[in-house]
């Protein structure tokens, strides 16, 4: 098989048996689940893009080990143009979707893992490369959707990963034989979890030769035995269960279904090991992976912002306050916020270069910024839709007093706004910006590819504080005599 | 329905859409009309000898388009957010405007 349709995706699902609580009961199949459907919808409209004449142009890719056509998402770029073609996937995915389809974070895992595995051959002599990409032709072959399961649940953040008392705290290996390794842990806020093929395991942080255990990279069929998937509560929960209009974004839900992945002594073959106590290149993987998944931001969030400045604009049309000048004006700031996190990533992707396996990666600095950007741009253009949208945003009835004989004619007779536009518009559209700001989406703009500390951390790394420095001098010209006098005291 | 009938090949290339300024879809849809109505192919860029190869770019940055997309036929017509072969034309217009200068391009491909 060479590229899965989103009917077929769906249909692989049923294929495989994962080990899934939420809300206190086992679930038994993903396909079935109210909670899960959103997060499956949004996903599989990644495969069936790439079949789409439309989208094909970015959502395929030729890939470079097999010739063969195969979904961008797993793709290893083989040029600065590749990046950016991505960057405009996931724009064009997010105005459809208005929320997270998942598939980036593994396509960004295993970028990062394909060139780390070849740096550290190059160094040890290792074989992890070959094992890679052997791994790589199979995902491309099938076409499965692999999470990015780099963090870890962390516990004391002020020791490090051998320090604490609890060693599961941070995935590890606890065994290993001539078949493979054992891994226990737990990794945090997987996106797309339950409804994966696999998870792809990475370090979370720069490691220290006596934390070697900890640095590994491999992996897990998503029903491997002992390894079990809890997925985290969000704030439309009860909604998905049995709500349609009070949804907002009923068939794509609101952000990307995230779980916690505990591993106990999960076994893993050694062709599917991918780093195992190289502990030197831990930090390295983590940074590229990040600089992968931090230039993306741009492209998903903007396209996700269309979505949202459309609807605020659209609202604000409905309830006839549109010609506002003050209006408008914040309908623009929107637009602007939006669009410079795309400049951000066009930018980090155009500027990017080459690694020694022969892939590209985006410019590190500039991927920084555009995640930093997102952590606070995000945050304006929701507060503008707020703004824009007034208080009945919070205030809503329900879609059950609607539907109820007595009280819905009320409801609406209420909630309309200007005569010629249906009660029902103005409250989808209120519904679609309330799931879009209101909620689990936001928290996930600020710590999704990292808070934003983490990416102040890797900006100041590369600020080149001392150049800048040197340069200030240079046209001051510090050093040089003042007129009048005979040198600096 | 057009008397008309013609035998050519009409590649269909679209830009990717990653923020269409027009409805791609609408333009590609209407397309196919005039394919059945005409009688001629609509094939994918990738297939053999195409007369005609239409690119349909969501905005008039046009960034599909490239040298070797356009070797691919001897023929193009480009349509580009707003405008067709560089003609600026109204969003409403723009599926009537394809299908013209379709037709003007297509007698001289038939095969």
């Amino acid at each position: 098989m060479a590229m899965m349709s989103g009917k077929q995706y769906r249909e692989s699902l049923r294929q495989v048996h994962p080990l899934i609580y939420f809300m206190g009961k086992k679930i038994n199949s993903v396909m079935d689940e109210p909670a899960f459907l959103p997060h499956v919808n949004a996903a599989a409209l990644t495969y069936d893009f790439a079949l789409n004449p439309e989208f094909e142009e970015l959502v395929s890719a030729k890939s470079h080990l097999t010739g063969e056509k195969i979904n961008r998402f797993t793709h290893v770029h083989q040029s600065p143009e590749d990046l950016v073609k991505k960057v405009k996937m996931l724009r064009a995915i997010g105005q459809q979707t208005a929320s997270c389809f998942q598939r980036c974070v593994g396509h960004d895992g295993m970028n990062a893992c394909y060139s780390i595995t070849f740096d550290i051959d190059q160094k040890k002599g290792t074989d992890y490369h070959t094992r890679f990409k052997d791994f790589l032709k199979m995902v491309q072959g099938k076409d499965l959707m692999v999470t990015g399961a780099m963090t870890d649940v962390k516990g004391d953040r002020a020791l490090t990963p051998g320090q604490q008392k609890d060693p599961d705290l941070y995935v590890h290996m606890v065994d290993k034989n001539e078949k493979g390794i054992f891994i226990s842990g737990a990794k945090a806020h997987i996106t797309g979890a339950v409804n994966s093929h696999g998870h792809l395991v990475m370090p979370t942080t720069g490691l220290k030769p006596e934390d070697a255990a900890y640095a590994v990279a491999c992996y897990v069929p998503i029903d491997a035995p002992g390894l079990l998937h809890i997925f985290g509560r969000q704030t439309n929960d009860d909604r998905k269960a049995a709500c349609s209009l009070d949804q907002g974004n009923q068939e794509f839900g609101i952000v990307g279904g995230e779980a916690l992945v505990v591993f106990d002594k999960v076994f893993v073959p050694w062709e599917n090991v991918f780093m195992c106590g190289e502990t030197e290149f831990a930090g390295e993987l983590v940074e590229r992976f990040a600089t992968a998944h931090r230039q993306n931001y741009g492209g998903c969030k903007a396209g996700v912002s269309d979505v949202l400045i459309g609807a605020t604009y659209d609202i604000a049309t409905v309830q006839n306050t549109i010609s506002g000048s003050h209006v408008k004006e914040k309908l623009v700031d929107m637009v602007q916020l939006a669009e410079t996190l795309y400049c951000c990533s066009i930018a980090c992707s155009a500027l990017g270069t080459q690694l020694p396996a022969g892939n590209y990666m985006a410019d590190r600095m500039l991927a920084n910024i555009t995640k930093l950007n997102v952590t606070k741009n995000i945050y304006e253009i929701g507060r503008l839709a707020h703004d824009i949208a007034g208080g009945l945003l919070a205030t809503l009835p329900s879609e059950f007093d609607i539907a109820d004989p007595k009280l819905g004619p009320i409801i609406l007779k209420y909630m309309k706004s200007r005569a010629d536009v249906p009660a029902t518009t103005r409250i989808r559209l209120l519904r679609l910006i309330e799931g879009m700001t209101c909620g689990t989406a936001l928290a996930e703009s600020m710590h999704g590819a990292g808070s934003p500390q983490a990416q102040r951390i890797m900006i100041g790394r590369q600020a080149n504080f001392e150049r800048k420095k040197a340069l200030a001098e240079k046209v001051a010209k510090i050093g040089t005599p003042c007129p009048g006098c005979s040198g600096c005291q | 329905m057009p008397q008309r009938k013609i035998r050519a090949r009409v590649a269909l290339k679209y830009c990717g859409s990653c923020n269409p300024f027009i409805d791609p879809s609408r333009l590609g849809g209407h397309l196919k009309e005039v394919a059945a109505g005409y009688g001629f192919e609509l094939v994918s860029p990738d297939a053999p000898h195409p007369d005609i190869l239409v690119i349909i770019s969501g905005c008039n940055r046009a960034c599909v388009i490239k040298p070797e997309l356009l070797e691919l036929a001897p023929k193009r017509l480009i349509v580009a957010g707003e405008t067709v072969n560089g003609r600026p034309v109204p969003e409403k217009d723009l599926p009537a405007a394809l299908e013209k200068e379709l037709l003007r391009l297509l007698p001289a491909a038939t095969v």
